[in-house]
């Protein structure tokens, strides 16, 4: 059995290193991208009290998970975010967020300092990115932000989404990366949900461009080794069917076994609605309400979780089969929208 | 003092493939053939790295490596196969060597 890399005793389960919960706890944000996945944007206002969300967190806790990554909206605006960090710290979660930098200042640094790790995210270099962002200073605050994080002495990381038109900018902004200080870079290929449905369908990468890309991250994670650790978001689908023994927790495990054994990670909307492995899931999988998770899980793990399972081992069956390189949430994502594939 | 000027040529040839990779010197068809070449058999891919006549690729398998399979269609200029270690004992690991012409010259300055 391969083992938690935190020596936290669990197996691990998935493809993730970590038992992660993905907290989106508003959709409202600052900026309104033009490939939003989550749809975000000033004038979204779903919020997730926090009343809620802080008591459930010694249940998370319990069912293994052991990470809260924050994403949003921004989730740097969320009112309540210095309450909640102190709250997933006193249950002993480690957490990570996600943001566009225009928070990550001076002013709020008890904030950004409360939180383990933070990534800016990135859509190119200053044109591509301020063009996708729909703001000019976009990319300068973006830019700032990284500096502050290295300024203050925490560890600062970029997450890069990669387009058809973007993909050329990759090597200069892991060498900008580099110059700051930035010790690691994500880079992911652009995701269709949201609203990337709507005006960004003429950027998903082809299959060509995500052999390239996968091919260009190794180059660069060794190019740059030592300075910066270059990771991409894309794998060999046949070696991810390979290694689905990562799975065995969610597909074997019995009425009483923890919910991240089941699903991981564990996505929390800004609607309290709990939802398995990515933020567009389609919601007929959703789990219920955070509110109700104590109450509902062990009927979920009785009713939902077999046909979940069934769509997990036909994901895993159908990546055997796939030539090519898969962004595995995404390729999850996709088998589920299909209903001749999803056992519903 | 060798050493580490011979460590920064080798990162610079990396960095300039790269860049060519990055701005499509490689047409998609090549790019999909040297791929389809690396990805074997559900193989996982611990590292990949390039030299003057080719790809090095490692490769780890918590089963057993069926050789035969994996030499079967691939000329590969050197093969090494070794137990990864005390810590990890079912995990294997192997190192191959092999010629992609389409590289030759990209990382050049």
């Amino acid at each position: 059995m391969t083992t938690h890399p935190s020596g936290c005793g669990l197996a691990r389960s998935g493809f993730l290193p970590d038992r992660t919960v993905h907290l989106h706890p508003l959709d409202r944000c600052n900026l309104k991208c033009s490939h939003c996945y989550s749809s975000s944007s000033p004038h979204a206002w779903t919020i997730l009290p926090p009343e809620p969300l802080i008591a459930a967190l010694p249940r998370l806790r319990a069912e293994g998970y052991e990470v809260i990554s924050l994403s949003g909206g921004e989730p740097l605006l969320y009112p309540w975010l210095g309450d909640l960090l102190a709250a997933a710290k006193a249950e002993g979660f480690r957490t990570a967020a996600i943001s566009n930098g225009f928070r990550v200042t001076a002013r709020h640094r008890p904030m950004i300092e409360a939180v383990d790790r933070i990534a800016i995210s990135f859509d190119g270099l200053e044109m591509q990115h301020n063009a996708m962002r729909g703001h000019p200073q976009a990319w300068s605050r973006a830019v700032a932000a990284l500096r502050y994080l290295v300024e203050i002495g925490k560890p600062a990381a970029a997450a890069f989404t990669v387009t058809r038109e973007t993909l050329a900018e990759v090597p200069e902004f892991i060498e900008m990366c580099a110059a700051i200080g930035v010790r690691a870079v994500q880079l992911r290929p652009l995701v269709m949900a949201g609203r990337a449905r709507e005006e960004a369908t003429a950027l998903a990468l082809t299959e060509a461009d995500a052999a390239r890309l996968w091919l260009l991250a190794q180059t660069l994670d060794l190019a740059w080794e030592g300075e910066v650790a270059v990771h991409v978001d894309l794998a060999p689908a046949e070696a991810l069917a390979a290694d689905a023994r990562a799975w065995d927790p969610a597909l074997k495990g019995g009425i009483d076994q923890r919910l991240s054994d089941a699903v991981n990670p564990l996505v929390i909307l800004p609607n309290g609605r709990l939802r398995p492995w990515t933020y567009d899931f389609p919601e007929e999988f959703d789990l219920g309400a955070l509110q109700d998770l104590a109450p509902t899980r062990r009927a979920w793990i009785a009713a939902g979780l077999p046909r979940l399972r069934k769509l997990l081992a036909r994901t895993l069956h159908a990546a055997g089969l796939e030539e090519g390189f898969v962004d595995w949430f995404a390729f999850q994502r996709d088998q589920a929208g299909n209903p001749s594939r999803a056992g519903a | 003092m060798a050493d580490s000027i011979a460590a920064s040529t080798a990162k610079d040839v990396q960095k300039a493939l790269a860049k060519r990779l990055a701005h499509r010197e490689l047409k998609d068809d090549v790019i999909t053939a040297i791929t389809k070449r690396i990805v074997r058999d559900g193989l996982k891919i611990g590292g990949v790295d390039f030299c003057p006549y080719g790809i090095c690729i490692d490769y780890f398998s918590d089963k057993r490596i069926l050789v035969d399979k994996i030499l079967g269609g691939e000329k590969y200029r050197v093969v090494r196969l070794f137990p990864y270690g005390i810590l990890v004992d079912d995990l294997w690991r192997m190192q191959v060597e092999m010629q992609v012409p389409e590289l030759a010259g990209l990382g050049g300055r």
